[in-house]
């Protein structure tokens, strides 16, 4: 049941009144999200339910109305609960071990094979109608991989998988597990997120990556300013509950939640500002924050994939020696090592695109995921910052 | 066991799979004593992962190009139809030496011939090279006629943008309109930067792209390339729907209005809309992104046309890849010509101008003798894209014959592509009287036998309009010239006069009304005359906007449909595609 017409026009009117255009509630585990477009008074729930009662909740806690009915005397989809019941952690270990099981029986030649299909099924139907985003993500490159018959990228997955299941079975519940299952299974994961305060945040890149479908999860990937660190914000694409705006965007962010057992640290952005007037002080700046090295590129790599087996996605923003060589598609870094590009395609395309780009300006930044191949680690790009005399540009490749 | 091969080994048995019975080998490789397949399963999974994470932390040897994991090479387009002439294997620009390109090309004639029959990169380039050639002190005076003369005529909206360098240097009404129109969009384009600015940092909180009108929006995207970054990235921000979930009308909108955008930037959100499979947003992103010149654009559409099973997708994505010059989707495209869905059929035959080859003339001729004027509009059209010698005479004939001004003009267009192709293969259309270009601006209508008295009348009470005008008394300025049509019924210019008045204050009810009787009075005339032609397409639409406003959507579109009957090739491209755009949504909405 929506709102009363008299409640979302006050509503409306109050937010429009106090230049408020965006309220997030959180409540027993979903959040609600009421927010203005064009003058009109939106609003969306994480449970996915249409006016269900953590909206009118919401609603009455802001409108200092009581509320008509309690939620607990609701029925509530199960979803982002405080804690995970322990059979719902033991179900899920049981599916990702067969899911292992069944691809390492059937082989990478048969990954057609009815048992594998069986067991990816069972995985996604023991989530309900809402398949949590990083298990979705896990899913997705799983079938990535399988389809491609990439041993490596299977090999890492599943073994990490195998992982977690033990994990799970332990009944861990010390900090760094819940921070685990967080990065596993979003807020579905129980425990409380990690937060951070004041951040500095440059977009420099975003993608569609392959979840339960294909392109479902939109990627937007953050360098702090004041750190180099690099962190990523998530959603699933149709879903609102992320923050706003184009890519790249600069961000003063006052509160955001993260997840700091996923690689790169999954961020989201509850109280911010943006803009899309970023000076050239501030690229500056982010240029000044990239990898030169590829040595410790390699080793954050390394500790990132260690950290996180079968989640983590290292990602690098590397300022090269000049652009892609025209043979080997390969960039180099300032002691003459190799990055080769490499990508769905071959991606001889990002790098026509980018020689296309240093052929009139300097090639001061590249920023990609780093996958690992059989014989070692390469370059998905995503982005490039070019120089043009004393201002930059960043140019999406996807 | 050195430790490449046993890595290798770890491969081999994680691809052969460990079902059955488990190999000794493997287990004492693996170092594991539990004889279960999970036990295995997890040892082989952990003994690849360590070797992989011990290989991580060295240098990279050089790779080779093989090496590049899933490397597909880079598509390179092959000439549909063995086209072994020089439009077939002209390139747009070439670095080899001796090697012609359009890019080197000085002679005027074949450069005009090349803007009017060949593929959408060669005109780009020609129009590219023509706006340098103009520029040349020396160019001779035939030169500049011929120049002058085709522009005249050449009404590409796929060129819109690239002629305009032309229309420049050119004399006349031509380049003072293409000075105009840069001059406005480069306001509306500021004015917009400060807006988008404003709105993401809170300022401002309506969206400020959407709410421009469609052929605004439209004449602002056929610009993209002037654009900045800032107004590029909104423009992708909501291609993606990162300002919240938009509804599918205004996803279209947004998409649509990008059709001739041809701006690299694009080329991110465009290809995310296509991997997203959201049907019809993914016909308007593969429309968009085929006429952008970028190597990524290829990958993006073979991958979405891969993967499309419905029909209308299917075959937009088809003619979005013959665009690039991939003809994989020919024969599936000519046997969806024969669909009993009129939808798909049309579709079929608008993906023809892409894939099709001179054996499709005959079955597209067929449908350009239709009734239905708009089916034989697009038939001309795909006529002259596929450029064969074949259809000539029939054009020709139809040309002639046309009673419906769409018509007419997409059969002279088709057959002036047809004769550039010719020409540029060396060949001259024989046996065929090319229509002249319909010049008649003498009044359809036979002229009322009015006195002299009659007509001095006439004039006077136009003439009083005219000074009440002046003098900022409307009303009285409408009535006269009311009176003054009705006094000469054969006269068309104060009805046009006063149409435009009623248009000027939105009042599109009566405006139509009026320009419906100018029509039937002097229709050739506003056809060629591109300020009324403006003011009459835009008034219809305005008026079928309004009519959808209200849910009337048959006769919106019955308005839409009659405005389409005109010749509509003064009309600026960004109106027009408008006016193509609201009438195929409607029609797809069922609309009548």
């Amino acid at each position: 049941m929506s709102l009363e017409p008299t409640v979302r026009d006050a509503l409306q009117l109050r937010m429009r009144e106090r230049g408020v255009t965006r309220v997030n509630v959180e409540l027993d585990g979903e959040q609600v999200t009421l927010w203005l477009r064009d003058g009109a008074l939106l609003e969306r729930c994480t449970c996915g339910g249409e006016g269900c009662e953590h909206l009118h909740h919401a609603a009455s806690l802001l409108d200092g109305s009581a509320p008509s009915t309690s939620l607990g005397a609701v029925e509530l989809r199960a979803r982002g609960r405080a804690s995970v019941p322990s059979g719902t952690l033991a179900s899920l270990a049981d599916a990702l071990d067969e899911v292992a099981l069944s691809v390492v029986r059937a082989g990478l030649a048969h990954t057609d094979s009815p048992s594998i299909q069986r067991a990816m099924a069972q995985l996604l139907e023991a989530q309900g109608e809402h398949v949590p985003l990083p298990l979705g993500r896990f899913v997705g490159r799983l079938t990535d991989a399988l389809a491609a018959a990439d041993a490596s990228a299977v090999a890492r997955l599943l073994d990490g998988a195998l992982r977690f299941a033990e994990r799970l079975r332990r009944d861990d519940v010390s900090p760094e597990a819940v921070a685990q299952r967080r990065a596993w299974l979003g807020p579905a994961g129980g425990g409380a997120p990690g937060s951070r305060a004041d951040l500095s945040l440059l977009e420099l890149a975003r993608e569609w990556v392959t979840g339960c479908d294909r392109a479902a999860i939109e990627r937007r990937y953050l360098l702090d300013l004041a750190t180099g660190e690099l962190a990523c914000e998530e959603r699933l694409r149709g879903a609102p509950d992320v923050s706003v705006g184009p890519c790249p965007r600069a961000l003063t962010v006052a509160f955001a939640e993260v997840e700091e057992a996923a690689r790169p640290a999954r961020l989201r952005l509850l109280q911010y500002t943006l803009t899309l007037r970023i000076g050239d002080a501030q690229w500056a700046q982010a240029v000044a924050l990239a990898d030169r090295e590829l040595a410790a590129v390699r080793a954050r790599c390394r500790r990132d994939l260690e950290a996180a087996p079968a989640l983590a996605e290292p990602c690098v923003w590397f300022a090269p020696e000049g652009p892609p060589d025209g043979d080997t598609h390969a960039l180099r870094d300032a002691l003459g090592e190799v990055l080769p590009l490499a990508g769905a395609h071959g991606d001889d395309q990002a790098a026509r695109v980018l020689r296309a780009l240093a052929e009139s300006d300097v090639l001061a930044g590249v920023f990609g995921r780093l996958v690992d191949g059989d014989s070692g680690l390469a370059l998905h790009p995503l982005s490039a910052v070019v120089r043009r005399g004393a201002t930059h540009a960043l140019y999406r490749l996807r | 066991m050195h430790e490449p091969a046993r890595r290798a080994d770890l491969v081999r048995s994680l691809r052969q799979g460990i079902a059955g019975t488990i190999d000794p080998d493997l287990r004492a490789r693996l170092a594991t004593d539990e004889g279960d397949h999970r036990a295995v399963a997890r040892a082989l999974l952990a003994a690849l992962v360590a070797r992989d994470d011990a290989g991580l932390t060295a240098p990279r040897a050089e790779p080779r190009a093989a090496e590049i994991p899933g490397a597909r090479t880079s598509f390179v387009p092959v000439p549909q139809d063995a086209d072994g002439s020089f439009l077939g294997h002209l390139k747009t620009r070439s670095d080899v030496a001796g090697e012609q390109s359009v890019a080197s090309m000085s002679d005027v004639p074949t450069l005009l011939a090349v803007l009017r029959a060949g593929s959408l990169l060669q005109r780009r380039a020609a129009a590219r090279r023509l706006a340098a050639r103009l520029g040349d002190p020396d160019l001779a005076v035939e030169d500049w006629r011929a120049v002058i003369e085709t522009f005249g005529t050449l009404r590409d909206v796929e060129l819109a943008y690239d002629l305009l360098a032309c229309h420049a240097v050119l004399p006349g009404e031509a380049s003072r309109e293409a000075t105009e129109t840069r001059r406005e969009v480069r306001e509306m384009a500021t004015r917009l930067t400060r807006e988008v600015l404003d709105y993401w940092e809170g300022d401002v909180e309506a969206e400020p792209l959407m709410r421009l009108s469609g052929d605004a929006r439209t004449q602002l995207m056929l610009h993209a390339r002037d654009l900045d970054d800032v107004l590029l990235w909104h423009v992708c921000a909501l291609v993606e729907e990162a300002c919240g979930p938009s509804d599918l009308a205004n996803q279209r909108a947004l998409l649509s209005s990008l059709r001739y955008a041809s701006d690299p930037r694009l080329v991110p959100s465009l290809a995310s809309v296509l991997a997203s499979g959201a049907g019809p947003l993914v016909i308007e992103a593969a429309r968009a992104i085929s006429r952008i010149e970028d190597p990524r654009v290829w990958p993006a559409l073979v991958d979405a046309y891969e993967r499309s099973v419905i029909e209308a997708e299917h075959i937009a994505l088809g003619a979005a890849l013959g665009r690039v010059g991939d003809v994989r989707a020919a024969d599936y495209v000519r046997s969806q010509l024969a669909s009993e869905d009129e939808a798909v059929k049309v579709r079929a035959l608008e993906a023809l101008r892409t894939v099709g080859s001179a054996d499709d003339v005959p079955a597209v001729l067929a449908i350009a003798r239709a009734k239905d004027p708009v089916l034989a509009s697009k038939a001309a059209h795909t006529l002259g894209r596929i450029s064969d010698g074949r259809g000539l005479a029939d054009l020709a004939r139809l040309a002639a014959s046309a009673e419906v001004g769409s018509v007419r003009a997409a059969a002279e267009e088709a057959v002036a592509q047809i004769g550039a192709r010719l020409v540029l293969r060396g060949e001259e259309p024989t046996g065929v009287d090319l229509p002249v270009s319909s010049a008649d601006v003498t009044q359809t209508l036979a002229p009322a036998n009015l006195t002299f008295g009659e007509r001095v009348r006439a004039l006077r009470l136009y003439l009083t309009g005219r000074l009440w005008l002046v003098l900022g008394a409307t009303e009285r300025a409408l009535a006269r010239f009311e009176d003054a049509a009705q006094s000469r019924p054969d006269w068309s210019l104060p009805l046009i006069v006063a149409a435009t008045l009623y248009a000027a204050r939105d009042d599109f009810v009566q405006a139509l009304a009026l320009f419906r009787r100018a029509l039937s009075l002097s229709r050739v005339r506003i056809e060629q005359s591109p300020p009324l032609i403006r003011h009459v397409a835009r008034c219809f639409l305005r008026r079928a906007e309004q009519l959808e406003r209200d849910g009337r959507l048959a006769i919106a579109r019955g308005l839409l449909d009659e405005v389409l009957r005109l010749d509509l090739r003064r009309v600026p491209s960004s109106l027009r595609f408008e006016i193509g755009r609201r009438h195929e949504t409607l029609r797809l909405m069922g609309g009548g």
